[in-house]
């Protein structure tokens, strides 16, 4: 955008009869010019020097000009200030001070707009220091400008800042009040530890703020505060000033206070209500592996949280101590069960001295537990032997026995698929009923598919119904292809054609589709029977790619568009010959990769080209989705463009048209900055019901 | 019943004790979400969030209970793609409530990421985040906490890492295929320029206050909402955050550099001389590493490539090449360095909220890369050099740089 002239040298004009009246120097009036300037290069020039040319005394000036109305100048002489306030802010700069004034008078400076007050309170949070308290503490008192101030404050250091934002807490209220206390807080400031610690024990609104401030001060004299307000917190607050807590009691430890960090770890454990924070709790006590009292961690092994449970046997797996394997082997000897499988794996994992008579002990108990976790442990879940106790494991288990039973089970039944593919199937199929683990329930249905060849029935109605399950689909959609597969390879094409074109239209994963897809081609079946469903074009003839430097390929009318030839003489912008290269979409919402085709993507363009059979005229909507500008034409007609830099998204741009019957002609230019580079086209009716273009005989 | 030897015994058990506290798979099936299908919320649902939760669909196992967005429109769109059990909420607390979640998908703009993340962590939600993983520095740490405390699995929505092309290139590079590097060169794209459209009323269904949220309050302009809101410092760090956050973080990768940085950062910009965007529109920013070798981000175009002193390779989505040609023919070896290998970085994120396992672009990771990002943006706006401290994440001997390793939050929020 261009500034009038005339309305340059009106606004200057102001300006400069003011500082002139006050006697500023010649380069400043210079430099106001300047920056006022019609030439993007000479104010951009100007704001650059600005700092090498004038000091703070500019700041004043600048303002005023940054207050202007004309927004180009306005924004000159604002990056003018920036570059002045950062080069006194510089290591060793001598005119900080004089900056951090001239900035803090802006704040008082008549006819200085509120942006460039607030832009002034910005700059004061980078370079101010003690002395320009008291201005931002008299800011805080304007609501305009009181937030800006209390962040400026909240990152200026020193004691002065910390003062400036305690005094002004008395006159403060509501959202204003609860976010100077949290400033205190982030300022660590002890000196309010007193006076926040009253706020938290009153009865106000501020209680929560100022609770959350004491704890991210650190002060243990905070603590028994802090204690009583999470426990008169509503659910959502108590968990946030927890977790305050829970990093105050950090920031003790590192200081050196033990005591009290675990004072603060023992009391969220034994307190909180969320497994969440009493698991960082538990964490915590045991984080830096020197513990020795294992009490926590034993009373944790019989927590009601699974999460607390296993955290505890880990923590205990890695403690440092003979007394702490002492106790472990009492309280393996002594238990039963589950709870004496997971003693059993703690004292592995600390290959406490004596173990291997422990798991000879569990490697004879009757226990499938204990059991299954010895046999684990002496690495012989593998023996073909187990096979019995493993199923009895599948069956009467724990959860994290029938976890490892049903690993070793689809080990062994992987084993025994190309020698006994019966019982394999059988193995499989055991696991796939019995198993809660998805990914083991997957495996299963892929061994029944892959052991099989064409399953029996009550394989494939495994299969079928687990595709019916968001949480098995992705391996069910898997062992499907593979069962449709061999159907085909067994004669039946078209069967499995069906089948797999219904894998296809299913939305499966990818690598999944991309099966498919490949199984259709084998049997000579159409694979973008979904995206036709769903009107997206896929076969697509394309060309290019041709400049686009600056983005000026979006307005050159390259060949293309004066006319689409396929005899092999269309001509490039040099006037080389091109060839229009065929491109099908094997992508589920239709999108064509032109990265892919053109292997370039910087700074191109290319055009796709597309044929649609109407069996008549009809009102239609074309959806373009790009990345990054489109222009399209249909029939000729140029119906759409928009310049844009975006990522493709489907159905971004909506274009009503109408189609002739017979043959259309689609013509898209799709450009091309850096990144991604697709688009994707489908049609709808005029109630946005997408057409089918199957049944449209293309 | 044959005998166990401790020889044998201790040798199959060794491995997970010596993994100590970081969590050893060795009690199976006693972890939160090992046996259980993956419920998700999306929060942040325009065109990024959608895609992702479009695709952690595709990747299987995953089923979206429920989306948040502070516009109506693209949450009930969000929402009706996942069919009539799908909630949705215009504030994302009340998304973290529900306790049958057990991970969320956050695509909101950049400045709202760490707000989130981290309250999902303290809620106990496993997060896939997308990139630019933070606002600062001081975000971005403050993500990793969270992550490490509630012991969360945290993937950068850095999806490059799950890219053949761009793991096969830093596997050439570190394992020296193109000799002793010298300099990687990065480009990430000019940020645009605007005109002075004039603040309007927010459409109908935008909470604008939430959507606003810790940035400071500005009228509503379409420029300041989607995808445009990347131009503005408010709201993300234009394409060095954008794009850097890929190709920067594949040239962390490359450098072995993933839980360090750079230790000078000389940045320079143009900026904008009209309209309402205010990141630079071209940038270059030269980072020095503690090796000596050079990153080179910038806006000149979209590229990547590692110059060594026996060759070079470029690598981008889609492309691979190198100078001599045959260093790309040549299979990394067994024995050689083989890193970490994720096919499809939705499924990844799945696999590791079932098996507790760091996915491929961890939290510390992602913020590694960003802060590399972020110490470009610092440089290019105070116009001056800095020098950063890897170990101790502190910027040397200059107090206004250092105070932009933060940004105090608009009332009422803070991290």
């Amino acid at each position: 955008m261009k500034i009038p002239r005339l309305q340059v040298v009106s606004s200057v004009g102001i300006i400069l009869s003011v500082s002139s009246a006050l006697g500023f120097p010649a380069d400043l009036e210079s430099l106001l010019k300047r920056l006022s300037d019609p030439s993007e290069s000479v104010r951009r020039a100007a704001w650059e020097g600005a700092a090498q040319e004038a000091g703070a005394a500019a700041i004043g000036p600048l303002a005023a000009l940054a207050s202007g109305d004309h927004r180009e100048a306005a924004l000159a002489a604002s990056r003018a200030i920036d570059c002045i306030a950062h080069a006194a802010g510089a290591p060793g700069s001598p005119g900080r001070k004089d900056a951090a004034a001239a900035l803090a008078g802006i704040l008082e400076r008549p006819g200085a707009s509120e942006p460039v007050k607030l832009r002034a309170l910005d700059l004061l949070s980078s370079v101010g220091e003690a002395e320009i308290a008291p201005a931002l503490a008299k800011a805080l008192a304007d609501p305009k400008l009181c937030d800006f101030a209390r962040k400026a404050l909240e990152r200026i250091p020193g004691a002065s800042a910390e003062k400036a934002l305690d005094a002004a807490l008395a006159g403060a209220s509501g959202e204003l009040r609860d976010a100077l206390i949290v400033s205190l807080g982030k300022k660590r400031a002890r000196g309010s530890v007193a006076a926040l610690t009253r706020l938290a024990a009153g009865e106000g609104s501020s209680r929560l703020a100022a609770a959350t401030a004491l704890a991210m001060i650190g002060d243990p004299a905070g603590i028994a505060a802090i204690q009583s307000v999470i426990r008169a917190a509503s659910p959502r607050d108590r968990s946030t000033l927890t977790d305050e807590y829970l990093e105050m009691g950090d920031r003790l430890r590192k200081a050196g206070d033990e005591a009290s960090a675990r004072k603060i770890y023992q009391d969220v454990l034994s307190t909180s209500d969320e497994d969440t924070r009493r698991y960082a709790a538990l964490h915590s006590i045991y984080s830096d592996g020197s513990e020795k009292d294992t009490g926590a961690l034993v009373g944790a092994i019989d927590d009601a949280s699974p999460r607390i449970r296993s955290l505890a046997l880990e923590l205990l797996a890695s403690l440092k101590g003979d007394d702490i394997n002492k106790t472990l082997l009492e309280r393996f000897t002594a238990a039963r069960g589950s709870q004496k499988a997971a003693f059993l794996r703690v004292l592995a994992a600390r290959k406490a001295p004596g173990v291997e008579r422990s798991l000879d002990a569990a490697l004879g108990d009757a226990d499938v537990d204990v059991k299954v976790t010895a046999l684990e442990l002496a690495g012989r879940l593998s023996d073909p032997a187990n096979e019995a106790i493993l199923a009895a494991a599948l069956e009467k288990g724990s959860a994290p026995v029938k976890d490892v039973a049903a690993k070793a089970c689809l080990d062994l039944a992987d084993a025994k698929s190309k020698s006994d593919a019966a019982q394999a199937a059988k193995m499989y199929s055991r696991v796939f009923d019995v198993s809660q683990d998805a990914s083991d329930k997957g495996r299963a249905l892929l061994g029944l598919a892959g052991v099989a060849g064409v399953p029996a029935d009550a394989s494939l109605a495994r299969i079928e119904a687990a595709r019916k399950d968001p949480v098995l689909a992705g391996s069910a959609n898997q062992a499907y292809v593979l069962h449709a597969t061999a159907v085909g390879r067994s004669g039946k094409k078209e069967e499995a054609i069906a089948m797999l074109q219904s894998v296809v239209s299913s939305g499966a994963a990818r690598e999944t589709v991309r099966m498919a897809i490949a199984s259709l081609k084998e049997f000579g079946g159409d694979p973008s029977v979904l995206q036709k469903k769903q009107g997206f074009l896929v076969s697509w003839k394309l060309m290019g790619p041709f400049p686009n430097k600056d983005g000026k390929g979006f307005d050159t009318a390259y060949s293309p568009e004066q006319e689409v030839r396929f005899d092999g003489t269309q001509k490039d912008d040099r006037g080389r010959d091109r060839k229009w290269q065929d491109f099908q979409s094997t992508a589920v919402d239709g999108k064509v990769d032109l990265r892919q085709a053109f292997q370039r993507s910087n700074d191109v363009c290319a055009y796709a080209y597309a044929e649609l059979e109407s069996p008549d005229a009809r009102d239609v909507r074309l959806k373009i989705g790009s990345d990054d500008g489109v222009i399209g034409w249909l029939n000729g007609k140029k119906i759409h463009a928009n310049n844009a830099t975006r990522p493709c998204q489907v159905d971004e741009d909506v274009v009503n048209a109408r189609l002739d019957a017979g043959k259309n002609r689609i013509l898209l230019k799709i450009t091309q900055g850096g990144g991604e580079w697709e688009f994707a086209l489908r049609l709808t009716d005029r109630k946005d019901r997408p057409l089918d273009l199957t049944a449209l005989g293309k | 019943m044959r005998r166990t030897t401790r020889r044998q015994f201790l040798a199959r058990s060794g491995t997970a004790a010596a993994a100590a506290i970081a969590f050893p798979a060795m009690f199976p099936g006693a972890i939160l979400g090992a046996n259980e299908r993956i419920v998700m919320g999306t929060i942040g649902c325009g065109g990024q969030g959608t895609g992702d939760m479009h695709a952690f669909k595709g990747a299987g196992m995953a089923d979206f209970a429920a989306v948040c967005d502070v516009y109506a429109a693209n949450r009930e769109r969000a929402r009706g793609a996942n069919g009539p059990g799908c909630a949705g909420y215009n504030d994302f607390r009340d998304l973290l409530d529900r306790k049958d979640i057990d991970a969320v998908n956050v695509g909101t703009p950049d400045h709202w990421h760490a707000l989130i993340a981290t309250d999902a962590c303290k809620a106990g939600k496993d997060v896939y985040c997308q990139k630019p993983l933070s606002l600062t520095i001081e975000e971005g740490r403050a993500m990793v906490t969270a992550a490490r405390r509630y012991n969360r699995v945290f993937q950068t929505g850095s999806q490059q890492r799950s890219d053949d092309k761009f793991r096969y290139a830093c596997e050439l590079v570190r394992n020296g295929r193109i000799g002793k590097i010298k300099e990687v060169r990065t480009a990430v794209g000019r940020n645009p320029s605007c005109g002075w459209d004039p603040d309007e009323d927010p459409p109908a269904g935008l909470d604008w206050n939430m959507y606003l949220g810790p940035a400071k309050w500005e009228p509503f302009n379409k420029h300041r909402f989607i995808w445009d809101f990347r131009w503005f410092y408010d709201y993300s760090g234009g394409n060095l955050t954008d794009w850097g956050a890929h190709h920067n973080d594949i040239a962390q990768w490359g450098l072995g550099m993933d839980d360090a940085g750079p230790v000078h950062i000389d940045g320079k910009g143009s900026f904008p001389t009209s309209g309402l965007f205010d990141t630079p529109i071209t940038y270059e920013v030269t980072y020095t590493y503690s090796s000596g070798v050079k990153l080179i981000c910038s806006s000149e175009g979209n590229s990547c490539v590692f110059y060594g002193t026996e060759g070079e390779i470029s690598v981008n989505r889609g492309y691979l090449a190198s100078k001599p040609a045959e260093i790309i023919q040549v299979p990394i070896k067994e024995g050689e360095i083989h890193l970490y290998r994720s096919p499809n970085h939705y499924a990844n994120f799945l696999e590791c909220v079932k098996t507790r396992k760091r996915p491929i672009c961890d939290v510390e990771t992602g913020f590694r890369s960003v802060s590399v990002c972020h110490l470009g943006n610092i440089s290019v706006r105070l116009g001056r050099p800095i020098r950063w401290d890897p170990a101790n994440e502190k910027i040397l001997g200059d107090e206004e740089a250092s105070r932009w390793l933060s940004r105090p939050m608009r009332a009422p929020w803070h991290i």
